[in-house]
């Protein structure tokens, strides 16, 4: 089911797949991801990318705090990061604005700069996109 | 320094294929769908209540965690199974139980996995590998997933066991310690057949089994009109990843059931059984052809008759056919 024109996308890693033909029956072979399989996983990042842009523009705008984008860039949303940072919900929705995030003591943004892997001058100057 | 003569081999999906690698290290040789159809891991279930990276849940396989319990619970196997409150704890366990000689199952979250090829790195917690050895400081690791064994270090390595989610694997570890060298696959092959069976057509929920896959093609219908074209190739992506992405050997773990009951049919010498795997084999290719014709929607590049009510008519299709093998093993004895 293949197409010539399909380039592969992703060469990192093969795998092992079943198949099956009425003729040979059940077959396993390792490849790589099929095409049209690797046309869907790229969907899935791209569509990562274009939320970092969208919350990017909302930083420059000042509407956003940068938390806004790790959070974007670490596809983590407020239930998973609130049990990585232990902070509650409604405390990390609070740190979304510009103005309460600019405030923040130091410990809080050593806390988000280790959850994101970043230092904290990372964390407060995001490399917008 | 420890490293077990464990021997790698690569698996369509993750649980079982550890678990079968797991028990071939105690000289019990059971194949990687064997596991799957003893464990019942096939499954449907739509759950659009429940957000997955911003779309709605779409599942083709049991909990994670259910086909090791049940496929070595049906088989005799004396098994340990841990989760940790503390990591440090989790990785001190874990060190003795390498000590004593056994290789160990842990389940992670992929997203901080290094040597997971980076496509794959979002945030999922149902992920399983093999830790084999210890070298000073670096875990050696044996994932079906990936080519070659590989390595993690000790940091790395407690990352992953306490990633954060749904599904969060909060350092689960399991191991088979006592395993028969000889076990009737026969009542467990039966056992898990009707189990399976049971969830995917007999289970009086329009979420779960073929009235699941039924839903899921009804509300795709009116996708493109409720979401719109953006939202709707998402939500269609969002299917076909969690059916076809890795650790489901293709089509949604279909061509691995169809392998099972090819090899239960051999095992029980029911003939009927290999017409059913034939169906299922059947099933599976339309599954595949589904995704196929997704992913051409979702690149747009789809022809105008590829659109969403073709595609959910294809799952129709596909409801139809699981419903007339599940039918069939229903009745198994």
């Amino acid at each position: 089911m293949t197409e010539k024109q399909d380039e592969l996308i992703y060469r990192n890693n093969r795998e092992l797949h079943y198949s099956f033909d009425p003729e040979q029956g059940y077959t396993r072979k390792v490849d790589y991801q099929y095409p049209g399989n690797q046309v869907i996983i790229q969907q899935g990042w791209d569509v990562v990318e274009s939320r970092v842009r969208d919350v990017s523009a909302r930083i420059k705008e000042g509407k956003l705090s940068p938390l806004s984008y790790y959070m974007e860039k670490n596809q983590m949303e407020l239930p998973m990061l609130s049990d990585y940072t232990g902070f509650m919900r409604w405390r990390i929705k609070r740190h979304l604005k510009p103005g309460v995030f600019s405030r923040l003591r130091p410990a809080t943004l050593a806390k988000y700069a280790s959850v994101f892997d970043v230092g904290v001058n990372e964390l407060l100057n995001p490399p917008l996109t | 320094m420890i490293e077990l003569n464990f021997e790698h081999r690569q698996a369509g999906h993750c649980e079982s294929g550890v678990t079968s690698n797991l028990l071939h290290y105690h000289k019990l040789s059971v194949s990687e769908p064997i596991i799957f159809g003893i464990g019942a891991g096939l499954f449907f279930s739509y759950l659009p209540f429940l957000k997955m990276q911003h779309a709605p849940l779409t599942s083709f396989r049991v909990w994670p965690g259910m086909v090791f319990d049940r496929a070595t619970k049906a088989l005799g196997i004396k098994t340990k199974i841990q989760r940790f409150k503390n990591p440090v704890d989790s990785m001190n366990k874990l060190d003795e139980v390498l000590a004593l000689g056994f290789p160990v199952g842990l389940q992670v979250g992929t997203f901080n996995l290094p040597f997971f090829p980076p496509e794959y790195r979002m945030h999922y917690n149902m992920h399983n590998m093999v830790v084999y050895g210890k070298k000073d400081d670096i875990y050696l690791i044996s994932d079906t997933v990936v080519e070659n064994k590989v390595e993690i270090s000790y940091n790395d390595l407690m990352r992953v066991r306490f990633a954060k989610g749904t599904f969060a694997p909060r350092g689960r570890m399991y191991y088979p310690y006592q395993v028969p060298s000889n076990v009737d696959l026969k009542p467990a092959i039966i056992k898990g057949i009707r189990k399976t069976a049971n969830n995917m057509v007999e289970v009086p929920f329009p979420l779960i089994g073929t009235k699941g896959i039924r839903f899921l093609a009804r509300q795709m219908r009116k996708w493109p009109q409720r979401l719109g074209d953006e939202k709707a190739s998402y939500y269609l992506g969002q299917v076909l990843r969690m059916e076809e992405e890795i650790g489901t050997a293709g089509a949604g773990f279909r061509f691995i059931y169809g392998a099972f009951l090819d090899e239960a049919a051999t095992i029980l010498k029911q003939d009927w059984i290999k017409e059913v795997s034939v169906e299922m084999g059947e099933a599976a290719n339309h599954w595949r052809k589904f995704s196929y014709h997704g992913s051409r929607n979702c690149k747009k590049r789809a022809k105008p008759e590829e659109s969403y009510d073709m595609l959910a008519d294809m799952l129709m299709e596909c409801a139809d056919m699981e419903e007339k093998v599940f039918r069939k093993l229903v009745k198994i004895r």
